[in-house]
């Protein structure tokens, strides 16, 4: 039972946007100090949440760096802290994990999704680490251009049955100074030198800035896509935010299960590919263009304002740009390139999806969305070249912004579009859930002139708290476009030792 | 013009001084970010317990006026004297510490033995002997550097480029060379670099004896603010506290010298942790949220280098090397540096943390508590 979880600072009720360990609120700890999954495993739960007392306003962070009131604060701050600051009292349950090393790994698949099975598919000496079960596609709508779906979702569960062997269920932690750390149920692996490392940990949708962005009610379309998988009830007034083939894809998936959805984005942001467009053109989903937004409810949401009306809205899903989970790649070596325009921030590769000689990015780390594709990309990362073609042609016809970052490519709608944040649908809101800091905060640091997240993250603590910046560090990149962004720390969750 | 070299705790502060005396001919030069280096690698502390006398006669003035300049910046850097405290387990630190207690009282700087630790820190499973010093504490690290930076922003600049040499002609300094080929006149070089000072004097022939020793740091996953002051195990020399935002946060050096990547350890933070959980209570299934590693910037003596040497070229000086305590005197060594550069003033400080000492064994400043 998904539990509505007090924030750090400002004690508003919060509820999680996404169920990937490491994001905001997917995990509590109780009176007790137990760790609880708080992940919800039932759309009803997020439909249908508790009324509660009205949440205390946002306050500024930048009251405690006052100078008239700075000794004051300071010889209270201890106690302050101990009290105002909404954190459990104790971590009960130790761990007691030992550490096995390994001298040497031949290759090394992060990431079990549609890419690191294609990369599985076609190598021997491979492992392959995933903390979720592989094979996420089956959440997805089960219809991908250019190919029958049936036949796909077939090799992709023939691929884990048939490789199940070489396919571990762990986290990725990152790199140490000792080595590459993975734990698994009972251990931790710290793997010495890996020979061949290929990045699949695919992309996550991050939350628009928009007033009210901080009210239950508002979830990823990942989450959507699991919740609405095993759910028979009718359902209506759900409102999609988001230009991108997967808002549409959520849309689709939703007409199959009796879901009405209407999908609106930020006008100048429509990236829907022609295929998905008349797909949702014959389902009678209603894409609409909008400038501005703002969430609207008391202590959840119960409605949208959009183009001067309001709209009941049930639930809000977004998913306006597949951003890769960066935060992985960097933080083994952190080259990477900001598309301008989609603003999303992309580890570099090249057209095989090579960083370095051992060292690939495929699949939804290259920020693509259609599945198949990323599948072909996973065999791109085992030499199987044989097949850059047809992911050329794919990612041109679905997803062509992408191929700014390869070549001279001129796509005439990426130029043409504006050059504003994709994420930016109203001046409010909150930008770092974790540790309470509002898109007010953010814009007065920008004020003071800094022009980094790094910057901001050091006058703001955006990025600092429980999620180390897995959704912030991206919004604030993009607000500023800024070309870097923080450092990615290991461990890339957080680990009991 | 004077340039600065590393826009860290050191390189601002001296810029902040440079400030105050109205000086307008300043530039400030890094390589990487602002508070790349240790600056943003410690894990904000302030102490007056040294071993040194000459180090306890400087926090003498160093941590008050810290605190004066934490005031007066525009961000807070929440500067709050938490205390340390020391695990007496072993029974030389326990000998150790009797002595030191005896020194630092006459220096008015001294804290107070507690037979059982845990009936005054009921937190702690450690219940015999320990030294609190309620005069030391801690601060934000970001909050004091950016504090200094918005100070002086608005007059002084940046560059944010590499020095590849200090350009000397006729035993004078002329000013330096960047990586991008950029050429900057001044007859004014300060390097406050920290661990990557011996680089640049490396290109005058300048052998400055600053090793860099690497530590691992983190923080944990928060929980209620309970640990005040900083505990320093002495049976392991494993050092650990809370930040006010409540996460655990803890380090250890390694033996390891030179300019390692800033990988952490985990090794490191497995033996840190561990040992944090077996000494507190409440905190067995905390989890690892961060964790980074920086240096201790250690000189033959583990005490700092300020000044210049008279073997110098004219118009060089320096101010690093401060092993693991510079942030903390980072506002006032800037204060030192900007009299001396500008109003030639000797602080008789200068003169003992001078470069030269190293060439006479009795004038080193021995400093061996080093956290």
């Amino acid at each position: 039972m998904t539990l509505l979880v007090k924030s750090k600072r400002h004690h508003r009720l919060r509820f999680p946007k996404d169920c990937e360990p490491g994001l905001p609120y997917t995990e509590i700890i109780d009176e007790k100090g137990f760790r609880k999954d708080n992940c919800p495993k039932d759309l009803d739960e997020i439909i249908s949440l508790p009324t509660f007392e009205r949440n205390p306003s946002p306050y500024s962070e930048w009251l405690l760096h006052n100078r008239n009131l700075r000794i004051i604060i300071n010889t209270f701050m201890p106690f302050i802290s101990s009290k105002v600051l909404n954190l459990p009292s104790l971590y009960s349950n130790g761990s007691s994990k030992e550490i096995d090393t390994i001298n040497e790994l031949d290759t090394l698949i992060i990431g079990g999704g549609s890419a690191g099975l294609g990369a599985l598919s076609e190598t021997e000496n491979s492992l392959l680490v995933t903390m979720e079960s592989p094979g996420d596609v089956i959440y997805d709508y089960p219809e991908v251009p250019g190919i029958d779906f049936d036949q796909f979702l077939t090799t992709i569960k023939n691929t884990i049955k048939e490789k199940g062997n070489r396919i571990i269920q762990g986290k990725y932690l990152g790199k140490f100074e000792e080595g590459i750390l993975l734990e698994t149920k009972d251990k931790f692996l710290l793997i010495k030198k890996i020979n061949k490392i290929i990045f699949t940990a695919g992309a996550r949708y991050i939350p628009p800035i928009i007033e009210g962005n901080d009210l239950p009610g508002i979830i990823s379309r990942n989450l959507f896509n699991k919740l609405i998988y095993n759910y028979e009830k009718k359902l209506d007034k759900v409102i999609i935010i988001g230009g991108s083939n997967d808002a549409l894809k959520s849309a689709l998936l939703s007409s199959k299960k009796g879901i009405k959805t209407k999908v609106i984005y930020k006008k100048g942001f429509e990236l829907f590919s022609k295929f998905y467009k008349e797909k949702a053109e014959e389902e009678g989903i209603e894409m609409i263009p909008i400038t501005s937004a703002k969430l609207i409810g008391k202590t959840h949401v119960e409605g949208i304002e959009y183009n001067g009306f309001f709209e009941q809205a049930k639930l809000v899903v977004y998913s306006i740009i597949k951003q890769p989970r960066l935060e992985i790649p960097a933080n083994y070596d952190d080259d990477y390139v900001f598309l301008d325009k989609v603003d999303i921030y992309v580890p570099k590769h090249d057209i095989y999806g090579r960083y370095s000689e051992n060292i690939y990015i495929e699949g939804g780390l290259r920020g693509i969305s259609d599945h198949y594709t990323s599948y072909l990309t996973g065999k791109l990362a085992a030499d199987k070249i044989e097949y850059l073609d047809e992911i050329n042609d794919r990612i041109k016809s679905e997803e062509p912004y992408l191929l700014e970052l390869y070549s001279n490519y001129k796509n005439s709608t990426y130029y043409n579009m504006p050059t504003d944040s994709p994420y930016l649908y109203s001046e409010g809101g909150y930008i770092c859930e974790c540790e309470d800091v509002t898109y007010n905060d953010v814009a007065s640091a920008i004020k003071l002139g800094y022009k980094t997240v790094e910057e901001i993250k050091r006058v703001s603590g955006i990025c600092t708290g429980e999620c180390q910046g897995k959704y912030c560090a991206y919004l604030v990149g993009s607000l500023i476009k800024s070309k870097r962004l923080i450092t990615f720390r290991s461990p890339l969750i957080p680990t009991v030792i | 013009m004077i340039i600065i070299i590393g826009a860290g705790a050191h390189g601002l502060s001296i810029a902040y001084h440079l400030m105050l005396k109205e000086k307008d001919d300043v530039i400030i030069i890094e390589a990487n970010r602002i508070n790349y280096g240790s600056s943003s690698r410690n894990i904000g502390r302030f102490r007056y317990s040294f071993i040194n006398d000459y180090n306890i006669q400087f926090a003498k003035k160093a941590i008050p006026y810290l605190e004066q300049v934490s005031n007066k910046i525009p961000l807070n850097p929440f500067f709050s004297k938490t205390g340390y405290l020391w695990l007496l387990n072993t029974s030389e630190s326990l000998e150790q510490f009797k002595k030191l207690h005896q020194k630092w009282k006459e220096y008015n700087v001294e804290g107070y033995f507690i037979d059982k630790c845990n009936e005054e820190f009921n937190y702690l499973n450690y219940n015999e002997e320990c030294y609190f010093n309620p005069n030391n504490g801690s601060l934000h690290h970001d909050y004091f550097v950016y504090g200094l930076y918005e100070v002086i922003k608005e007059k002084y600049k940046i560059i944010f480029d590499e020095v590849t040499k200090i350009i000397v002609n006729n035993g004078k300094v002329k000013g330096v060379q960047l990586r991008s080929g950029k050429t900057i006149e001044a007859n004014n070089v300060v390097v406050a670099a920290g661990a990557w000072s011996p680089i640049i004097m490396r290109s005058l022939g300048i052998d400055l004896p600053i090793i860099p020793l690497k530590v691992t740091a983190f923080v944990t996953e928060p929980l209620k603010y309970m640990i005040k002051p900083l505990i320093i195990d002495s049976k392991t020399g494993v050092y650990y506290s809370q930040t006010l935002k409540g996460e655990i946060i803890g380090g250890l050096e390694e033996n390891l010298e030179g300019l390692q990547p800033f990988t952490s350890s985990f090794n490191i933070i497995y033996k840190v942790i561990k040992r944090a959980k077996e000494l507190t209570k409440g905190i067995a299934g905390i989890g690892i949220l961060r964790s980074w590693s920086g240096y201790y910037e250690m000189t033959p003596d583990h005490s700092h280098i300020m000044g210049y040497s008279n073997e110098w070229p004219e118009g060089l000086y320096v101010d690093a090397g401060y092993s693991g305590h510079g942030f903390m005197f980072s506002a006032y060594a800037g204060k030192l540096m900007a009299d001396l550069i500008v109003d030639n003033i000797m602080d008789p400080f200068i003169s003992i943390y001078s470069p030269d000492r190293f060439k006479d064994e009795t004038k080193w400043v021995k400093e061996y508590l080093v956290i």
